[in-house]
């Protein structure tokens, strides 16, 4: 595999594995660089002329390679020096002599030679071009050139951690796993921890200071004086943009020194910081730091999306602001075990949209796994949702009540006075009290009317939920959701303590800021303070509230009238460009720092790569800026406060209170482990407070009894893949089909099938939605399942340029009518069928609302996705074999001789559990870091060739379809069938079998022929149809096809490239590519183990064998990140690791096992916990006429007895 | 009639056309096989390196262990080529106003590294693992010759898959105890027994894969 290559003597280009490209004839590298002076940016030079001064200093070669000049012979390439001779004798005195014989003989002879020193001629024509080894001049101790060492460190992501491990090749990170050791990430990860390496090297990223209008003047002076800031205001281009002029740190500082002292002077007045949500307990450390020293300073912390309804909720209940902390599984096993019978899910997405949700999802799936466990004594939870949207935690669920986000707490209500009558008939005084005081505005909730009014079964799922509540007890757990009011979180902590789950499945801890304001008020807040004047220096850390702020403040406005203004930010944003001074922070994984994960465990935020902005850019990261604008403040030397590291080290100092060597220790420990164990805080007693809720619940229903049902709602959530638009221009989550709208590259206006009939739209037509006297102009996306008079709006999209060239124009910008009264929902004063339509791409579903399809899905998905709840697998534990009453598999008989496995030592396989798996897509991210899965684009996308190697299908069960049954995920990867139909099809081989199972891929034997795509019958190949990392920026596609940049770009983008992992080629264009069970890391664990045996002493012989993998030593990326452990991979062979007993259980099964393709990946049949039957009682035909039946008419009836047998079957 | 007079010559024209007709595509078909094989464009390339280092010195007259420099030979996919740091371990001392060392003392002394010129080169779209061969019994002069003879390093094995394949099918002739890997001067079709050689494979228990996805990822 390559090392580090390079194309220049003096710089290094480090690219990882190289394109198949870089293998053409010799002087490739010429002409491509030539073409890539066309396409060269701002800082190139000038084109260079060959002629005289050819002895200029460096070489002629280095200049061609460096600048991409062009050069018109080999001879001129080669720059040898009697090539120069000649050149700065192209007018020679004697310039007849050259052609005379001798000297052109001579002449000849020279060139000759010249061609040699270029390495064209005695050193061979080679087949390639010349590659470098550039190794370290030092290397550091236990380095392994090749090989990847593990770093722990912290994400965080709006105001709470993740603690993570990151891989790092060659001094940069390219792989994100989670912190094993940690108790929140378990080694799992989400799609978005999976997805932050790459925005590390996004191009887009802002690397320079930048200046605008105002203050940032030469001479330095301090904020404006009158005719200053009118100068200013004048200067801001008309959509308030300052005028760009690139800058750097020193100027910065040398204006920021004298300003900020005089602010300091004044105790910090006219000084307000606008901050993001951070854990960090060094920020935090320097916050309070600056507050006390400089009091008349002011600090605001703004996040878009937030938990501000929890901590309201709790502190009506529970008298302080505290967070929930949800437990639904122990861990434990047998008698210790406490798991959770049933959770209702009061519109709540604990299992995506939640920081806790990696360990949601893992604890979840513990309480539903039942593949190992015999049917007669299998038990499940049972998860009710009320959904008012399209979310994973909907789809999990066993029975799922759509509802308006407003009606929910109606519902809840309904759910809660009969669950407290039912609980506080038991005699216990104080559910009995809480029973009364709510009972009130619990009845007045309850008796609303709502939207989607609940029918004859949705009666019966009440009844049931209220039963199965108050039998379970404390095994219950009640989650509010989110974005729902606070009064529904109080309400949600009055049925869990009622419930007996407070210390079991619920606990919580005290917040510690009691008084700190609401996001939304400290947005207004600010606003006021820029608008009377009183700030005359905002500093806004991270944050970016011109686009994010509610729409009914104008942050946009008041911004511009302040002073000075200074932004640090990843990319120079819409604040960014709107503030005086810009200035460019480094990613966390380029910086130090520290954070809490969800449960306040501290976790270290170590750097992996030095910034990549240049030191005279500043590079500060928020901590390193507030240090400095503390010390400019007091008058300090801003460097003595040390950097990230100095300060980092201080916070851990003050919070262990330890010195000296302990310090050294415990600090190496913690950065070694990643998080400080025992950190988390402790749990807190805490007892609801009746008449408090009861007034709050009092309130609520007051406040919704003008919503009346016919009312349309739209409701604001954070969107699955770049939340609240942080990620926009990360192009893997843009082409991330979100999970269960399979949406791509845009949002939309999620809607019911009712919703669309009534206005008139379908998928695809432009709306206009009205709210709040503002209106929004979005596409309509029609999504079966969903409830009826709400639309639902995602954030983060529908930005200018100003986000980056994966982020302009995707999408729609709902922050545009969210205001400040109603953040999680709204009420549509009007929404109305617009003009014209949009292209939405979504990866399901090309050919949607076409009845005979669908009809035809319907009657195939059965053999597809096996299911059944848990109440029929405990009667018919076969039921996977009879999916369908007439399900029929031939004789296994195949058109080709099948290849022979027999003997192997491994058998790699995989199995995907469907019971556990959500759907979250951390798979396929997952799979895409790990394998240099390109992004191609919306328009290809809208084509059919995303190249996502995994790929969750997502199906609707019923015939209904506006009202399916439930919908239903299905991870599909190469099933490495072990009688492939793609390879019998290739005509060059290019994919052939492994004596180990693992069909595989040769990309440079394939030609591109798609022949093994066409026969694929799970069609998981995908093609290169372009050179897809060179394709750039992905997004823009024009009838063309490609930009003609397309052409002399040189691979992939610079910076993209170093993400690449260099144990997996990367593909070019014409090639086939498919999932390959992360072969790279299965020949790892071989010869790591086979090494190991080896040094051992070796020794192969009778008895004694050979050298052993041990079960889960190889985890392909995909089952390193799902966070549910649905996916298992081992070696069948080994008959005690989990994938064999997974392939033995009952519920195994083969998708399209009919067509004799012998996959090694296994699903095991999903199975639910309803409370009771829906529609045809799927299982229980099945069991009794089959068994016998098959084995004697396969042999000789098969042909005509197949009619009467069937009918036998019914 | 003198119009009609050929030169006498003429009369081996036509024979001489069609044998060249025919032996001419066998000719050109020979050329590009012979041309264009790896044992031709690749074997013997010697690319002149920043730095004159010479291996038939230090590995041969002076006898250092090739693992002395490459060090990471054992544990990992690339004998890594040495920093400037290992050669300042004894270039500190010794010839140290050379000015053959003058490019490694200045890399040393500004940090930046010295670019070498890559010599055994696979494409990029195959994997090769030096720790597995190393570790079980293949040496390197099977593969990178009498590197200890060589004043510049050049290519002494066309590296083609076609030339891998063949040990890979018949490994034993280039098998050696683990104790002669280094040893270039160690012959295992002279020191040992046939017997031993199979011995040899029965202790390691190597099967050498033949599966494509051993290299091709």
């Amino acid at each position: 595999m390559p090392s580090l290559n390079s194309t220049d003597q003096g710089s290094t280009v480090v690219s990882g594995a190289a394109s198949l490209e870089g293998r053409s004839a010799a002087g490739a590298d010429g002409i491509d660089h030539a073409m890539h002076s066309m396409h060269a940016t701002a800082t190139a030079g000038p084109v260079e002329t060959v002629g005289c001064s050819g002895g200029s200093a460096g070489s002629r070669k280095d200049s061609i390679r460096a600048k991409g000049a062009y050069w018109r012979s080999l001879e001129e390439f080669a720059d040898s020096p009697e090539f120069r001779e000649i050149v700065e004798n192209e007018f020679p005195s004697s310039a007849t002599d050259l052609v005379t014989g001798e000297d052109r003989r001579q002449f000849i002879k020279v060139m000759g030679a010249s061609f040699a020193l270029a390495g064209l001629a005695l050193s061979g024509c080679r087949r390639w071009p010349e590659e470098k080894i550039v190794p370290y001049a030092s290397r550091p101790e236990d380095r392994i050139p090749g090989e990847t060492v593990q770093y722990a460190t912290g994400l965080e992501i709006g105001g709470c951690g993740f603690a993570v491990l990151a891989s790092s090749y060659d001094g940069r990170p390219i792989k994100i796993e989670g912190n094993d050791a940690h108790p929140t990430s378990g080694g799992r990860s989400s799609a978005i921890v999976q997805a932050s390496i790459l925005d590390l090297y996004d191009q887009d990223r802002s690397r320079e200071v930048h200046r605008g209008g105002k203050s940032g003047t030469a001479d330095g002076t301090a904020a404006g004086t009158a005719a200053g800031t009118a100068a200013g205001t004048a200067a801001r281009t008309a959509d308030g943009t300052a005028p760009e002029t690139a800058s750097d740190w020193a100027t910065f500082a040398a204006f920021a020194v004298p300003h900020f002292k005089s602010i300091g002077a004044a105790a910090g007045a006219g000084l307000a910081v606008l901050a993001e949500a951070s854990a960090s307990p060094t920020r935090q450390g320097l916050r309070e730091r600056l507050l006390k020293e400089f009091p008349k300073s002011r600090w605001f912390e703004f996040e878009p999306v937030n938990d501000d309804a929890e901590r309201e909720g709790t502190r009506i209940a529970l008298g302080a602001p505290h967070r929930v902390h949800l437990s639904f599984d122990s861990g434990a096993e047998g008698t210790a075990r406490r798991s959770a019978k049933v959770v209702l899910s009061l519109d709540a997405d604990f299992l995506l949209d939640h920081p806790d949700a990696v360990r949601h999802a893992r604890e979840f799936a513990r309480t539903r796994r039942v593949a190992t466990s015999d049917p007669a004594q299998a038990t499940m939870s049972r998860l009710y949702a009320f959904d008012s949207g399209a979310t994973i935690t909907g789809v999990a669920s066993d029975e799922r009540i759509p509802l308006r986000s407003c009606d929910v707490p109606s519902v809840a209500a309904l759910v809660a006075s009969q669950l407290l009558a039912a609980l506080g008939g038991g005699g216990d005084a104080t559910t009995g009290a809480l029973a009364s005081a709510l009972a009130g505005p619990l009845a007045a909730l309850a008796s609303r009317e709502i939207a989607n009014p609940l029918d004859a079964h949705g009666k019966e799922v009440i009844e049931l939920l209220v039963k199965d509540l108050a039998e379970a007890k404390g095994d219950a757990i009640v989650v509010a959701g989110r974005h729902q009011p606070a009064e529904v979180h109080a309400l949600a902590a009055a049925m869990n303590e009622a419930l007996g789950a407070v210390g079991r499945g619920v606990s919580y801890t005290a917040e510690s800021e009691v008084n700190r304001p609401s996001n939304t008020a400290a947005i207004r807040a600010v606003r006021d303070a820029l608008v009377d004047g009183s700030v005359t220096t905002l500093v806004v850390l991270g944050a970016n509230p011109v686009y994010t702020a509610p729409a009914d403040i104008d942050f946009t406005a008041a911004l511009a009238k302040v002073p000075t203004s200074i932004h640090l930010g990843l990319y120079r944003d819409e604040t960014g460009r709107r503030c005086t001074w810009h200035l460019p922070r480094p990613h966390g994984y380029e910086s130090w720092g520290d954070t809490r994960t969800n449960d306040g465990t501290y976790t270290v935020v170590q750097p992996l790569i030095a910034p990549m902005i240049d030191d005279t850019q500043g590079a500060r990261s928020s901590i390193e800026l507030l240090a400095d604008l503390s010390a400019w403040m007091g008058g300090r030397d801003a460097a003595a406060s040390g950097g990230g590291l100095e300060l980092v080290r201080g916070a851990f100092q003050s919070m262990t209170g330890l010195s000296g060597g302990d310090l050294d220790r415990r600090w190496n420990e913690v950065l070694r482990e990643g998080f400080l164990a025992g950190s988390s805080r402790t749990p807190a007693a805490a007892r609801v407070r009746g008449a408090e809720t009861a007034k709050a619940l009092g309130e609520l229903a007051t406040g919704l009894d003008a919503v009346k049902p016919a009312v349309i709602e739209v409701t604001f959530r954070p969107d699955s893949k770049i939340l609240d638009g942080r990620f926009v221009n990360n192009g893997w989550l843009q082409e991330l089909p979100d999970p269960v709208t399979k949406l791509t590259w845009d949002n939309a206006a999620v809607m019911s099938m009712g919703t669309a009939a009534a206005l008139g739209v379908k998928t695809g037509d432009l709306l206009s939605v009205t709210s709040g006297g503002r209106s929004l102009e979005i596409a309509a996306y029609v999504l079966p399942g969903h409830p009826d008079n709400t639309i639902r709006l995602t954030l983060g999209y529908g930005r200018s340029a100003e986000a980056g060239r994966v982020g302009e124009g995707a999408g729609f910008d709902t922050y545009r009518i969210r205001s400040s009264e109603g953040m999680s929902w709204a009420v549509a004063s009007s929404v109305t069928k617009g003009g014209g339509s949009y292209t939405l791409v979504a990866t399901q579903d090309r050919g949607a609302g076409n009845p005979v399809a669908d009809a035809g899905v319907q009657e195939r998905l059965p053999t597809l996705l096996r299911e059944a709840s848990l109440a029929s697998w405990k009667s018919h534990s076969d039921f996977v074999k009879h999916p369908t009453p007439d399900y029929h598999v031939a004789h296994r008989l195949s058109l080709w001789e099948e290849t022979n496995l027999d003997g192997a030592k491994h058998r790699w396989a995989m199995s995907i559990d469907l019971s556990t798996c959500t759907g979250c897509n951390a798979c396929v991210i997952a799979c895409q870091a790990e394998n240099n899965i390109p992004v191609v684009g919306k328009e290809q996308v809208r084509r059919g060739r995303e190249m996502h190697w995994i790929r969750i299908d997502r199906y609707f069960r019923g015939d209904d379809q506006a009202h399916p049954e439930k919908a239903l995920f299905q991870p599909v990867t190469c099933m490495h069938c072990e009688n492939a139909p793609c390879e019998q099809v290739c005509p060059v081989a290019a994919t052939v079998h492994d004596e180990d199972g693992l069909n595989t891929m040769i990309y440079n034997r394939c030609v591109g022929t798609r022949y093994c795509s066409n026969n694929c019958p799970y069609k998981v190949r995908r093609f290169n149809y372009f050179d897809w990392h060179r394709k750039d920026p992905a997004r823009g596609q024009d009838w063309i096809q490609h930009q003609p940049g397309y052409f002399f770009r040189e691979g992939a983008d610079e910076w993209k490239r170093l993400q690449f992992n260099p144990d997996v080629t990367v593909r070019m264009r014409g090639v086939m590519e498919k999932c390959t069970f992360c072969t790279q890391r299965i020949t790892k664990a071989k010869i790591e183990a086979k090494n190991a045996w080896a040094r051992a002493g070796g020794r192969a012989g009778a008895g004694t064998n050979d050298y052993q993998i041990a079960d889960g030593s190889i985890t392909p990326a995909c089952a390193h990140a799902c966070p549910s452990e649905a996916i298992v991979f081992g070696d069948l062979n080994d008959r005690n690791s989990r994938v064999a007993k997974l392939h033995q259980s009952k519920l195994a099964y083969e998708m399209l096992e009919e067509l004799n393709t012998k996959p090694r990946l296994k699903y095991l049949a999903r199975v639910s916990n309803p409370g009771h039957e829906h529609g045809h009682g799927h299982g229980h035909d099945h069991g009794h006429d089959h068994g016998h039946d098959h084995g004697h008419d396969h042999g000789h009836d098969h042909g005509h007895d197949h009619g009467h047998d069937h009918g036998a079957h019914s | 009639m003198s119009r009609y007079i050929f030169p006498k010559w003429s009369n081996l024209l036509l024979p001489t056309i069609i044998l060249v007709a025919l032996t001419a595509p066998l000719y050109v078909v020979l050329m590009v096989a012979y041309g264009f094989s790896p044992k031709t464009t690749d074997v013997g390339y010697m690319p002149t390196q920043p730095v004159p280092f010479s291996h038939a010195l230090h590995a041969g007259a002076l006898g250092m262990d090739c693992r002395y420099c490459h060090n990471t030979v054992e544990r990992s996919a690339h004998a890594a080529v040495p920093p400037t740091q290992t050669c300042m371990n004894c270039h500190t001392q010794i010839h140290v106003a050379s000015p053959k060392l003058a490019p490694i003392l200045e890399s040393y002394q500004s940090g930046l590294p010295v670019p070498w010129i890559r010599v055994h080169d696979l494409p990029d779209f195959s994997y090769f693992n030096h720790a597995a061969h190393v570790n079980r019994g293949v040496g390197c002069v099977s593969c990178h010759g009498r590197v200890d003879q060589m004043e510049i390093v050049a290519q002494s094995a066309p590296l083609s898959m076609g030339w891998c394949l063949e040990c890979h099918r018949n490994p034993e002739p280039n098998l050696r105890p683990v104790s002669q890997i280094t040893n270039l001067a160690w012959d295992p079709q002279i020191e040992l027994t046939r017997d031993e050689r199979l011995s040899l494979r029965e202790l390691f228990n190597i099967q050498p894969s033949q599966n494509c996805s051993t290299c091709h990822r």
